[in-house]
């Protein structure tokens, strides 16, 4: 499975990327300094491989911090969760996530990511780092 | 040699008194030396050992066998504490493995007796499991005497068990089966995806299950699927049965398996799906049968 062919715009504050999976999608965003990964719908196995790449691709933009904001997630499986690990400890910037719902705290606490992964209830608050 | 990590002991006692001197025996270097202790039994017992003992020891208690939840997290509750006493040179564990003799279910346990011995064995701990020689059947005998390495007498003397297998080689105990699964289904899908099977597994149990319930369900079967679908062979079969007191799925491929025995108990990169599902708040099992491989998930109403 490759990636779909996203849908490339230029917005006012730069670059938009966006791919997607069967059941969801991951946009990358530039704010500042900041590159933000907003991930929507299944962070499954279909979507976890194209989330993979665009951690690799926001890295290679040397942002300050890359956060990656999963208040639109409706799922989390282990496969995503294997994604966000290796995000936190491969990329070279430092790495937030936004997580605030049941349906995606429930499993990071489960497997005690909370306790390894920053975790802000907002993205303001992950872009602020409080 | 070097000092030993993990050292899992069996025992078994008559009487309250052969408890007793079993116990006290085990704990025996950790009253003198001030070592913590980790002790899981039922209330009832809890509060005869809490008259044996000093009110000096470091003893941690979990009574009513809330600790025995399931293996998955019993072995990762264990890491826990195990970790938050990093500073201890021994840390001694006794606590009381659910078995028909006690109330509970042994197919499971024998897992995580087998696991033990790998999962805790980079912590200096030394455990030991007393079943009640009188409500412990043959078959429980049998395994217990096959997953700890050595046996402790109430005469004191602690010998080896001849018939000890490697975890990695070790068989586990089959499953008795659901009798739900002697009806038919409510729903039979041939070769899901995770999202197929989470979006009629979500319908289905809706207004049967409390919402973090089937939440877990729902995890549970998207794990069982994607499992299916990475380490399976086709075709998979979701089947979902619900009882007046139950809701059951079972999650089948006609793959062998895996080739661990103690997949699922213990957090491993290739196996993570897994060992996630043994997590959730739901009765996991595991079986082979003529079918193929399957991971049976059941949560009550």
């Amino acid at each position: 499975m490759g990636l779909m062919a996203g849908v490339d715009a230029e917005t006012g504050d730069g670059v938009t990327h966006r791919v997607e999976s069967s059941t969801g999608t991951v946009v990358l965003e530039r704010q500042d300094e900041a590159v933000v990964l907003r991930v929507s719908g299944a962070l499954d196995l279909a979507l976890a491989p194209k989330l993979e790449q665009f951690v690799d691709r926001a890295a290679r933009l040397r942002p300050k911090v890359l956060v990656l904001d999963l208040t639109g997630v409706d799922f989390l499986a282990s496969a995503g969760m294997a994604v966000l690990v290796k995000a936190h400890r491969e990329t070279s910037v430092p790495v937030r996530l936004v997580a605030a719902s049941r349906v995606t705290l429930r499993p990071l606490e489960m497997t005690r990511l909370t306790d390894e992964l920053e975790v802000h209830p907002t993205l303001a608050a992950a872009l602020a780092g409080t | 040699m070097s000092e030993p990590g993990f050292i899992h002991d069996c025992g078994f006692y008559a009487s309250d008194t052969e408890f007793r001197t079993l116990l006290l025996g085990h704990l025996e270097p950790a009253l003198a030396g001030g070592a913590p202790i980790i002790l899981a039994y039922s209330d009832h017992r809890t509060a005869q050992i809490r008259r044996w003992l000093p009110d000096t020891a470091a003893v941690t208690y979990f009574g009513g066998r809330k600790l025995y939840a399931s293996p998955a997290r019993t072995i990762a509750a264990y890491r826990r504490m195990f970790t938050e006493r990093a500073e201890a040179t021994r840390i001694y564990i006794a606590g009381d493995v659910p078995h028909e003799g006690n109330g509970g279910t042994f197919a499971g346990w024998d897992r995580y007796e087998a696991a033990v011995n790998t999962a805790w064995d980079d912590f200096p701990v030394h455990g030991l499991c007393l079943y009640d020689a009188v409500t412990s059947s043959a078959r429980v005998r049998d395994v217990v005497e096959r997953t700890h390495p050595h046996t402790r007498r109430p005469s004191g003397a602690r010998l080896p068990n001849p018939g000890y297998t490697e975890p990695a080689a070790y068989r586990a105990l089959a499953p008795a089966p659901d009798a739900l699964t002697t009806t038919e289904p409510l729903v039979t899908l041939s070769d899901p995806r995770p999202h197929e099977a989470r979006r009629v597994v979500a319908a289905l149990v809706a207004d049967r299950l409390t919402p973090g319930t089937a939440e877990d369900l729902l995890i549970g079967v998207s794990e069982a699927v994607t499992n299916a679908n990475h380490h399976g062979r086709l075709p998979i079969v979701l089947r979902l049965w619900t009882g007046h007191d139950r809701v059951l799925v079972q999650v089948s491929d006609r793959g062998p398996g895996p080739s661990d025995p103690l997949a699922g108990l213990v957090r491993s990169a290739g196996r993570a799906g897994l060992w996630l599902v043994h997590q959730l708040d739901l009765d996991v099992d595991l079986f082979n049968d003529q079918e193929g491989f399957t991971v049976r998930l059941r949560c009550y109403t």
